[in-house]
């Protein structure tokens, strides 16, 4: 089914995004991504980890990337390829800056549009600005940018230039407390969600650590969040949550309650896997050849949403090492049966 | 603490049984007895493992690896992080008997979901094990049954079936490695999606009837219309079936035997124990769980500590666990799954379907080099959690310690450990050098960076390379 359609809300599958590449026109373990007012979109590959050659075996190159993109489906280039370890999550301020997160090197990644690193900063710990594992970022309207400290269970508020404002939360699984906690995003209003990872749920608070609400704790318990990574804000209100464990996205309206699950709807290649396989064949025939392409669609394990202002949403499906785009179609109303 | 004669035999059946230990689990696993430890190993779904899904949220490649290295990767994070010892340890024994390689299936996916078949099936039953093998996609690549076709019958599976699964070279004809094929013909795997371009997807395996051969075979004396189930059932009468994978378990877990292609000309080195392991497996039924179960609280068993030559795996995680690195989602794990293939045990690409030759064969110039180099150099490292802790109970309750007493500690707490007359000297010579340590306030570490060194050159004695 490409096309979802509830309570006057239609989500459009539009197409897929990239392919299995180790550079260029492709992702290896897409792993986030964020989009530009101005039509940009960041590609965060997380891929394996590299191995030097040291004579004896096989080597395994870096291939960790930031990738940049026109929002049309158009590669541009490649960066930050020597600055990452374990990289997380991509965030854009007002300005156009860059954020990356780094879970090994506990720091913040800051990158102009020229993609150029132009600060960073971070230390391990547990004190005020310190980090343990910085997982989601996100900026707001007003420039302050909010990370998400995992292994310290709690969020931490900065300026873009990296100074400590405040924080809030610390481990546990009641209101306001956090278990190992992974995405973030903050709506026009300024409100900020986060993606509860090990509690299984998604809470909600102001920009100043207010809690506000929780989402999927209180839904059918088939359609509990299990272990979400990212959450994302359309321009009405909707919530969309990357259900990572269950390899779905839930779509929840501002009140919390559930409207509908993508499950994923990329049965077609996208451009840059049409590509690949124009010039190596012997894939194209071995895809021909295979039985069962029931699951070729599917997520596999959504990692992070982002949504435009125009209400485009972009998921990473990072198993299947691509992104699938769907559209929002505002103000749609059910044709009368009898048309 | 005194070290009693129960500790060390639970340390013993750690090494074994399992991959090791830290010094704490193996605190609590004494704390049961020795018995109820063993009852803890074999009923490992009462034991929570480690959390899956923060490994796969760090190690994302885990989760669906396109590479042989990724591959080995996960592999190599279940054996460091495992807490379920006995059902990874049984998982690693079918991976040596039932080799399969990626040099060949050129699918870690697939590699690994038999991995998971060997854990799940692994102390269940030896019927269900070998049919599920026999339909596992990657062991059917790996053996060409794939290409095993009514009219074009291939031997592959059905010679090693026969010869290194189950009943061992002598134990059968060349016509009966033909007529077990025919009746796994038509036994195949399904076409499924390259690599390219979204990553592998689960491979299936595919029952083709129009490929079977329905015909009337004649094997191991029976006749009939057998198909690959009927097969099974056939070599599980034959005499030769129990003793066969007996010897092996007692290979893995006992006492080094002669390799196995000399099986059918070198008898056991302790018959009766095989023989005792065989009944057990035909009492049985073929039931695993029971037969461990009689393994490990024998005599045989009890009386083996430190008889048998350590696998590059058994040294390599059984010193990670002991000195607690990489534990838990770490970037060096990439890095460390190189070890055990230089030293001879290239996880999920073993040499050929034979395995991996054992005992001795784990020693050569060049491995020898490796292992002592890695152990030494992980027993030192004083930042290591593990080694903290060790150092930490060495200097308990003392505040000067004499080089006798500082060589006797290290070695209770890097096994316990015994040692021939002429190592324990050696490294009470190499002590003395320092003399006294301290362990006040001032000297800790001082006295922490000589313990290590004792550590690693613990870790190098001839001793460290048996378990």
């Amino acid at each position: 089914m490409l096309t979802t359609t509830v309570q006057g809300r239609t989500w459009n599958f539009s197409h897929a995004i990239g392919h299995l590449s180790i550079s260029a026109e492709g992702f290896l373990f897409p792993y986030s991504v964020v989009t530009t007012d101005s039509g940009f979109m960041y590609v965060l590959s997380r891929a394996p980890d590299p191995k030097e050659d040291d004579g004896n075996k096989r080597s395994q190159p870096n291939f960790k990337r930031i990738g940049k993109w026109k929002l049309e489906d158009e590669y541009i280039s490649d960066f930050a390829q020597n600055d990452i370890i374990w990289p997380v999550s991509l965030a854009v301020d007002e300005k156009g800056f860059l954020y990356c997160t780094d879970e090994i090197k506990n720091m913040i990644l800051k990158y102009n549009s020229e993609d150029q690193k132009v600060f960073e900063w971070g230390v391990e710990g547990s004190a005020e600005g310190q980090f343990s594992k910085p997982a989601g970022i996100a900026s707001d309207l007003a420039g302050h940018l909010y990370v998400v400290d995992a292994g310290n269970h709690r969020i931490q508020k900065f300026t873009s230039d990296g100074h400590f404002i405040h924080c809030w939360g610390e481990f546990g699984s009641e209101r306001g407390q956090f278990n190992d906690p992974w995405g973030i995003t903050v709506d026009s209003q300024g409100f900020v969600y986060v993606a509860d990872w090990g509690n299984d749920r998604v809470q909600k608070f102001t920009g100043d650590g207010e809690w506000l609400q929780i989402f999927g704790v209180s839904s059918p318990d088939a359609l509990r969040l299990n272990h979400p990574s990212d959450v994302a804000v359309d321009s009405e209100g909707d919530v969309y949550v990357a259900d990572w464990g269950n390899k779905k996205v839930q779509i929840f309206d501002s009140d919390g309650e559930i409207l509908t699950s993508l499950h994923g709807d990329a049965t077609e290649f996208s451009r840059s896997a049409l590509n690949f396989l124009e010039v190596n064949q012997d894939y194209y025939k071995a895809f021909k050849r295979a039985k069962d392409k029931s699951r070729l669609g599917v997520f596999a394990r959504p990692t992070s949403i982002s949504v435009t202002k125009d209400d485009r949403i972009i998921i990473c499906d990072a198993t299947r090492q691509r992104l699938q785009v769907y559209d929002k179609e505002k103000g749609y109303m059910d044709p009368e049966y009898n048309l | 603490m005194t070290i009693t004669a129960e500790f060390s035999l639970i340390s013993h059946l750690l090494r074994r049984a399992g991959l090791g230990s830290s010094y704490d689990e193996l605190q609590e696993y004494a704390e049961l007895g020795y018995e109820a430890a063993v009852e803890k190993l074999l009923n490992p779904k009462s034991n929570p493992n480690f959390d899956y899904y923060e490994f796969i949220r760090r190690h994302p490649q885990a989760d669906g690896p396109p590479g042989l290295l990724p591959g080995q990767m996960k592999y190599f994070y279940f054996l460091l992080n495992t807490k379920r010892p006995l059902e990874e340890k049984m998982a690693l024994f079918w991976h040596q008997v039932f080799a399969t390689g990626y040099s060949k299936v050129n699918d870690p996916e697939s590699m690994l979901s038999q991995m998971d078949m060997f854990r799940e099936e692994g102390m269940g039953n030896y019927r269900t094990l070998l049919i599920k093998l026999a339909q596992d996609p990657a062991m059917i690549f790996w053996l060409d049954n794939n290409e095993n076709h009514k009219n074009a019958p291939n031997e592959n599976w059905g010679r090693e079936l026969l010869e290194l699964f189950s009943l061992g070279v002598g134990n059968y004809t060349e016509e009966d490695v033909y007529e077990c094929s025919r009746a796994f013909t038509g036994w195949t795997a399904e076409a499924r999606m390259p690599v390219f371009p979204y990553g592998r997807h689960p491979w299936k395996f595919e029952f083709r009837s129009e490929d079977h051969d329905y015909s009337e075979k004649t094997f191991l004396g029976h006749t009939g219309n057998f198909d690959g189930e009927d097969i099974i059932d056939i070599i599980l009468e034959q005499e030769a079936c129990p003793r066969f994978i007996a010897r092996h378990l007692y290979n893995f877990f006992v006492e080094d035997e002669p390799q196995v292609p000399a099986w059918n000309i070198e008898p056991p080195n302790n018959p009766e124990a095989v023989e005792y392991l065989a009944d057990l497996l035909v009492e049985s039924n073929y039931e695993i769980k029971p037969v461990l179960r009689e393994l490990f609280n024998s005599d045989f068993f009890k009386e083996s500590a430190y008889k048998r030559v350590r696998s590059p795996i058994e040294l390599i995680v059984g010193t990670l666990r002991l000195a607690e690195d990489l534990i838990g989602p770490d970037p060096r794990v990439q890095e460390a799954v190189y070890q055990p293939g230089f030293m001879g045990q290239e996880l999920m690409d073993p040499p050929s379907v034979e395995g991996w030759h054992t005992g001795k064969e784990w020693i050569n110039s060049g491995a020898l080099v490796k292992r002592v180099n890695f152990v030494s150099d992980t027993m030192s490292d004083v930042t290591l959690p593990g080694v903290k802790k060790i150092i930490g109970r060495v200097a308990e309750g003392s505040a000067t310690m004499s080089p006798e007493v500082l060589v006797e500690r290290c070695l209770e707490f890097m096994g316990p450990l015994p040692v021939k007359d002429k190592t324990r000297q050696e490294l009470i010579d190499h002590a003395m050098e320092h003399g006294e340590v301290g362990w006040d306030e001032d000297s800790y570490e001082d006295s922490a960076e000589k313990a290590a060194v004792m550590l690693a050159l613990i870790a190098s004695t001839r001793e460290y390379q048996f378990g």
